[in-house]
């Protein structure tokens, strides 16, 4: 943790002085990485169009290279900060993109992937659109965290809820991309099915369908 | 990543490549292979500032990103220069075509 404060810190200084590589290092240094965790966080987006993620990564940093001084030390490291404000780009390009998301949207009576997440980006139509969103992504953690005590478990649980099939992502929150597939396989089939066991015995499904509805 | 958005912006060499690329009418894939470098590296060399070939420093800029991007120095001095004295020269050949220009309306007024 402290190497990336040091690295970060680095690299903010020779950005303030203008240094010739200092925009390639930052990308080299944690282009992939929020890119790679903004996919995680928006699964959906991803597989809708994974271009929205790259967009909103280059805004983050474009931003901070033009205005470095809006980063500021003290308050947080920046490998934190360019995560931060990615995902605030993300979500802006999405509330833009409303009209190909409405368009995606699914009827009523389909699987709960398509209505849960559906029913997040279905009210931009409003100014108050991404206060409402908002407010309810704040019910739904809410509700999860009744029953998942880790911010690692409420990510979990949402991939399992939006049906999220690939080991990848889930091994991306388990932090286990390091291990073999067969061991990453094996250990994401026993969070699964530990996830899954929670949202059965608790009806956390039914409670998110009556949030949304 | 991030590469697209320096190639408008004539402070990034993003820019000199894709001006190199226009001038010799070369592919990406053709640059790559004359600069010797992987996607990887050139995609780092794409988001490093032109260092001003008028500066006292620029050889020593230069160095700095040929051994950040392991792409040798006499290849990026050729492409830099190169592009930068077409633009400039272009540039001269617009002040020079504008000047006629004034000069051919003051003839004619007088």
């Amino acid at each position: 943790m402290g190497k990336e404060i040091h690295k970060g810190l680095e690299l903010h200084q020779l950005i303030l002085i203008g240094d010739d590589i200092a925009l390639s290092k930052l990308y080299d240094l944690y282009g992939e990485e929020i890119a790679k965790k903004l996919k995680t966080w928006y699964s959906l987006a991803a597989r809708i169009d994974v271009s929205l993620i790259y967009t909103a990564v280059n805004e983050a940093f474009w931003g901070y290279f033009r205005n470095p001084l809006t980063f500021n030390p003290e308050k947080s490291n920046l490998l934190r900060f360019l995560e931060i404000a990615a995902e605030r780009d993300l979500q802006n390009i999405l509330a833009k993109e409303e009209k190909y998301l409405i368009a995606k949207k699914a009827p009523a009576d389909v699987e709960l992937e398509e209505i849960f997440w559906n029913s997040l980006i279905q009210d931009h139509t409003s100014a108050d659109g991404e206060l409402i969103i908002n407010e309810m992504m704040a019910q739904v953690n809410g509700i999860l965290g009744n029953y998942f005590r880790t911010d690692q478990d409420i990510k979990l649980a949402k991939l399992v809820i939006s049906q999220e099939r690939e080991t990848k992502y889930f091994a991306l929150i388990l932090q286990i991309e390091d291990w073999s597939n067969e061991e990453q396989k094996m250990e994401v089939k026993r969070h699964k099915d530990r996830i899954k066991k929670t949202l059965e015995r608790h009806l956390v499904i039914e409670q998110l369908k009556r949030l949304i509805q | 990543m991030g590469a697209k958005k320096a190639a408008e912006d004539s402070e990034f060499i993003s820019f000199i490549l894709i001006k190199y690329l226009e001038m010799e009418n070369k592919s990406q894939t053709e640059l790559m292979t004359e600069l010797r470098c992987s996607l990887e590296d050139f995609y780092k060399l794409a988001l490093c500032k032109v260092p001003d070939t008028q500066a006292e420093d620029f050889s020593a800029r230069l160095e700095k990103i040929s051994n950040y991007t392991c792409i040798q120095v006499f290849q990026l001095n050729k492409i830099i220069k190169r592009v930068d004295s077409v633009i400039k020269l272009s540039s001269a050949q617009n002040n020079n075509t504008f000047l006629m220009a004034a000069r051919d309306r003051e003839k004619k007024k007088e």
